[in-house]
């Protein structure tokens, strides 16, 4: 059994529902980021942007909103919201979430909300959507 | 119209009876005489605030206060008690906090403004109503103090006083001005506050964006010495490495938290913010960026004084 952060107890107190039902799998995160380390160039403890050839960004805070995050994804990419996405934090919280992109989004303040560099993955299309703790959002490549 | 003026002995009243004409007549008049009731509205810390005759709060520019039972109705920006709903200190006779933000007569706001250099009490009260150093306000551009002392004036119109950059650097060394957060920046400017003659009127315009939460220092020493002030006054303890996750430094301590993860601080660099320390308590953050092109590898050596 993963081990739980308090920030992974707030984490599945939002989704306690879908995890109940099956729609949230809780996972170690280790394979997440190999995953990460294989497919993004990585410096200092973190996606190093600069050297990923295609990508966007643009500066995030929750105040924002959710239409923000839309808005900024939906510029490149139509994605069904079926699609698993896997959320890992690199500090905060313990766990690997995986997740239909629709309850992500339903929960992404939350997840953005914790202080540190939150990962949402795309497996299927090899896609990252990236906030730092510095309130930089990426997204690529794109 | 002018105000009713209405007589009567409170023992030999109307008696209360919806369907009688004369409570009906009795009621309305009552209700006529409350609302023309002129009275001081300036009475609780005299012209800092106004009261609100429907709630009896008295409203200062950040927050609304109860006077009945001495505490504000929402959170110190400023964070200058040990609860933040403390009223002047638990001491309204003496201490007076003009904004709401920050009483003066006390801690850690005088403090801030010692440290400034400020010795007289306008220079301090100035300081203490200085809401244009926090750095929620720096604008994009603003990279070094001389920017910031620029920006800064235009935030807060009824302050003449100019700083030097002396001043303002032991300012933003000093605990009062790093724990202003993005929330206190954005209820300022974006929610409505009463004017001065009595009328809701909006805030004015963000002059930039509020959306930041980084400072930037001159040397390590500057930004560290900042960030142990943020977290000692959030009660952190360094019980636990925070350890890299990819690649070299997969494994390595970056900074140090406590043991439940809860507050803490790692040394980080990257492309676009250069090298900084990062500090977090529960939810709230801030970043403390340094020097101007430290490299990664200076940064990797810092980073190992955790280990």
């Amino acid at each position: 059994m993963p081990m739980s952060s308090s920030y992974d107890d707030d984490i599945k107190l939002s989704l306690e529902e879908d995890i109940g039902i099956g729609q949230v799998q809780v996972e170690q995160p280790d394979k997440y980021f190999e995953l990460i380390d294989q497919f993004f160039p990585t410096s200092m403890n973190r996606i190093d942007w600069s050297q990923v050839s295609q990508y966007d960004m643009i500066e995030f805070e929750l105040g924002d909103g959710l239409d923000k995050i839309l808005s900024f994804i939906s510029k490149h990419i139509e994605m069904p919201l079926d699609e698993d996405v896997v959320v890992i934090g690199d500090d905060l919280i313990d766990n690997a979430y995986r997740l239909k992109s629709s309850i992500f989004f339903e929960n992404a303040l939350e997840f953005f909300s914790i202080p540190q560099h939150t990962y949402v993955l795309f497996p299927s299309s090899k896609k990252c959507l990236n906030l730092t703790f510095e309130g930089d959002l990426y997204f690529g490549p794109v | 119209m002018g105000c009713l003026k209405l007589s009567y002995d409170q023992g030999e009243g109307v008696e209360e009876n919806p369907t009688s004409i004369f409570w009906q007549v009795y009621s309305k008049r009552e209700s006529a005489s409350k609302k023309c009731i002129e009275y001081y509205r300036y009475g609780f810390q005299g012209e800092f605030s106004m009261e609100d005759m429907e709630t009896g709060w008295n409203s200062f520019e950040l927050r609304n206060y109860d006077s009945e039972i001495g505490r504000w109705n929402a959170v110190d920006p400023y964070r200058q008690y040990w609860s933040p709903y403390v009223g002047m200190g638990n001491n309204p006779t003496n201490n007076v906090d003009p904004d709401g933000g920050c009483a003066t007569g006390d801690t850690p706001c005088i403090e801030a403004a010692k440290a400034a250099g400020f010795t007289s009490q306008a220079d301090i009260n100035a300081f203490v109503n200085l809401d244009a150093y926090a750095p929620g306000m720096l604008p994009d551009n603003a990279v070094n103090l001389d920017n910031i002392l620029q920006v800064g004036q235009p935030l807060n119109t009824s302050l003449t006083k100019t700083f030097d950059q002396a001043q303002l650097e032991a300012a933003y060394e000093s605990a009062v001005v790093i724990s202003i957060t993005y929330e206190f920046i954005k209820s300022q400017f974006q929610n409505e506050n009463h004017g001065s003659d009595g009328t809701i009127a909006m805030s004015p315009p963000m002059p930039f964006s509020p959306a930041k939460t980084i400072k930037w220092f001159k040397d390590y020493n500057r930004a560290r010495n900042a960030a142990i002030k943020w977290l000692e006054a959030r009660g952190f303890k360094a019980q636990k490495s925070v350890l890299g996750k990819f690649g070299t430094i997969k494994g390595k301590p970056i900074g140090m938290k406590t043991l439940d993860g809860k507050i803490g601080f790692r040394i980080e660099h990257d492309a676009r913010h250069g090298a900084h320390i990062n500090v977090w308590s529960g939810k709230e953050k801030m970043t403390f960026e340094f020097g101007e092109n430290v490299t990664e590898a200076t940064v990797t050596k810092l980073q190992n004084l955790f280990k």
